[in-house]
């Protein structure tokens, strides 16, 4: 036992600070492709760990997360944008009209509780599914907010004249410039890390194991004196929370933002990368988003290497085939491995661990 | 020692003309007893007497029909299933289901979910007032894992643990919750004699060194002879009597709800025709 557990240390520690290094070294290197298929993953991962929250660890199903991610969005569009005669805007400075964003996925989230808190598993999902409909509904018809199916401009991030996400004032690393590619790297990964650690903070805490316990055992849950409709709803608050600030990050590192974007399809894009990730883990989680959001990229870029495969706009294009591939996977996974990802992570570590682990001491007690 | 330091004393429980209806069945009819302070108060009853049920209404589960359940003069009915642990209900299930996915320790932690503070941002922030609830919930935790000896499972996926031990801990989960009345739905069930025992001896401790009133709900009449002050006898639904175990036992009317009426019958020929 508590060779496992010191071996979890053992392992941790040197692992993260490698990822870390190399994570912040990859713009120094890397083309822009690859730093914007890093940035587009950030983004999409912390939208991921939302959902896993909701769905892994309290056990609830929500098909809404395009939803939020839309409000957030559109959200910051709306509050940044100067606002003209056929396109509303309220002309607020990026970064506060980004944070406001962000709180008003979570309103949208919380004023969803008296559902999201009574309704268990399945149920919300099927509740939630009237989000996507109506969110789409309402981008297509509000052509002042949206643009329509024409899309609209995301004004930039600034904070006083600096350009988080773009150009000026020109900065370096190491003689390599920073432009937007490497600005998206870094600042969405920023964004990742904090709001991860926050919510690895959250899931050990006396709420995660709430979550957990309501997921485990509702009945026992409540005998225990765990108020469940309160927790569920704040998950699914939460859960808006992290689509609205992926929602934010998305329309910034997209620039321009079409209605159809934010479908149902999109929702079950998360939930796939919940799946793959393993349902109940942040890491996974994580790796699960980078692998759905990269995929369709990479098959994009190499589609000429693969023999039968189109370009861009035919039937059997490669966000077509990415949509193949992962669905099968999850097929794979769900008949395989249940855990996905985080599971093959565990099994790397204990493979690599010493077996010197003994089962722990169980000597009947008094 | 004590798990929780102050000896504050078990509660009253009075359930009165408690009433509970399944589509024209009857599960509890009229049921009234007191449960004085820092007892052991059994319940038994066959198989379908209506335990389960009053369990359940005891635990909010269940809303009755009719009647009263006061915990210190404080109204449960009516009150959602985690409000209940707020009066000072501690419950123990009969399945003692663990939060599979979770530490023992976790499990345990649970149990003082209402007794600590901090929310999303609280946790997400390292909070000083979260921390420092977290720290004392894992001390209580661990005294109370001591108690009742399973202190060296605590760092033990729940899922893993087997039945007996799984019993303990949920017994150790409801005593964290700091209960002034003990709820335990056969704490025994489906466990062999010497475990019986044990569980026998626990349950004494609990109720002679913590001073926690337990209502004990059980089949088993070996078990709840032995350490009852008093006994009430459910049959259909409904109060056959409360009282001492010796006068329990010794009842005509608990041994025909026991035996059936001709095993009843049978006792009474028994005893008038001496066997020639």
């Amino acid at each position: 036992m508590f060779d496992k557990i010191s071996g979890r240390i053992r392992w941790r520690a040197p692992v993260a600070v490698v990822a870390g290094v190399v994570l912040l070294a990859i713009p120094l290197y890397a083309d822009r492709f690859w730093l914007n298929l890093g940035s587009f993953a950030f983004a999409a991962a912390i939208g991921a760990v939302g959902l896993m929250i909701l769905v892994g660890r309290v056990g609830q199903l929500s098909l809404a997360h395009s939803f939020f991610l839309a409000v957030g969005a559109y959200g910051y569009i709306w509050l940044s944008s100067p606002g003209t005669e056929d396109s509303w805007g309220l002309g607020l400075p990026s970064l506060l009209a980004a944070v406001i964003a962000v709180t008003m996925a979570g309103l949208a989230g919380l004023a969803f509780s008296p559902l999201a808190g009574r309704l268990k598993g399945i149920y919300l999902g099927v509740a939630s599914l009237a989000l996507v409909f109506i969110g789409q509904h309402v981008l297509f018809a509000a052509e002042p907010l949206t643009g329509g199916y024409n899309g609209r401009n995301v004004p930039e991030l600034t904070i006083g004249s600096f350009q988080v996400l773009g150009v000026e004032p020109e900065l370096s690393l190491f003689g390599v410039p920073l432009r937007q590619a490497e600005r998206g790297w870094y600042v969405t990964l920023l964004v990742l890390v904090l709001t991860t650690v926050f919510a690895v903070l959250v899931l050990r805490s006396r709420v995660g194991r709430a979550f957990a316990a309501i997921r485990d055992g509702e009945v026992h849950a409540a005998a225990l004196g765990v108020p469940v409709a309160r927790y569920r709803s704040v998950a699914f608050t939460l859960s808006s929370v992290y689509a609205g600030l992926a929602g934010v990050l998305l329309a910034l590192l997209f620039q321009r933002v079409v209605p159809e974007y934010w479908d149902l399809f999109l929702s079950l894009e998360y939930l796939a990368m919940v799946v793959i990730g393993g349902q109940a883990s942040v890491a996974g989680a994580i790796a699960g988003a980078a692998f759905v959001s990269s995929l369709p990229l990479l098959l994009q870029r190499y589609s000429d290497a693969v023999p039968g495969m189109g370009g861009a706009v035919s039937d059997f294009g490669p966000a077509y085939v990415a949509q193949i591939l992962y669905g099968g996977l999850i097929v794979v996974i769900l008949f395989y491995e249940p855990k996905g990802l985080a599971a093959l992570a565990t099994r790397a570590r204990k493979a690599l661990t010493p077996r010197r682990a003994v089962p722990a001491e169980r000597t009947p007690a008094s | 020692m004590t798990a929780h330091g102050t000896t504050a004393p078990g509660a009253r429980l009075e359930v009165s003309d408690v009433t509970v209806r399944f589509a024209g069945v009857t599960a509890l009819d009229s049921v009234t007893f007191t449960a004085e302070p820092g007892t052991i108060h059994a319940v038994i009853g066959p198989n379908g007497a209506g335990k389960s049920s009053l369990f359940n209404v005891l635990s909010g589960i269940y809303k009755p029909a009719g009647g009263s359940v006061r915990v210190d003069g404080a109204e449960l009915i009516g009150l959602a299933p985690h409000r209940v642990t707020g009066l000072g209900v501690g419950r123990a299930f009969q399945n003692a289901s663990m939060f599979a996915g979770l530490t023992v320790e976790e499990n345990l932690l649970l149990g003082r979910h209402r007794l600590g503070r901090g929310g999303v941002f609280g946790a997400g922030l390292r909070l000083p007032h979260m921390r420092r609830s977290e720290r004392e919930a894992r001390a209580k935790v661990r005294q109370v894992a001591e108690f009742l000896g399973v202190d060296h499972l605590l760092p033990l996926p729940a899922a893993e643990l087997p039945y007996g031990e799984a019993k303990r801990v949920d017994l150790a989960r409801a005593l964290a919750t700091e209960p002034r009345l003990l709820l335990l739905d056969e704490p025994a069930a489906g466990m062999h004699t010497h475990e019986k025992l044990a569980v026998r001896d626990t349950i004494r401790r609990i109720a002679t060194e913590q001073r926690i009133t337990v209502l004990l709900v059980e089949h088993d009449m070996g078990l709840v002879m032995g350490i009852s002050e008093q006994v009430t006898v459910l049959d259909f639904g409904q109060v056959v009597l409360t009282g001492p175990p010796d006068q329990v036992i010794a009842d005509d009317a608990v041994i025909a709800a026991y035996l059936g009426r001709a095993g009843a019958a049978e006792k009474e020929r028994s005893e008038s025709e001496p066997p020639s």
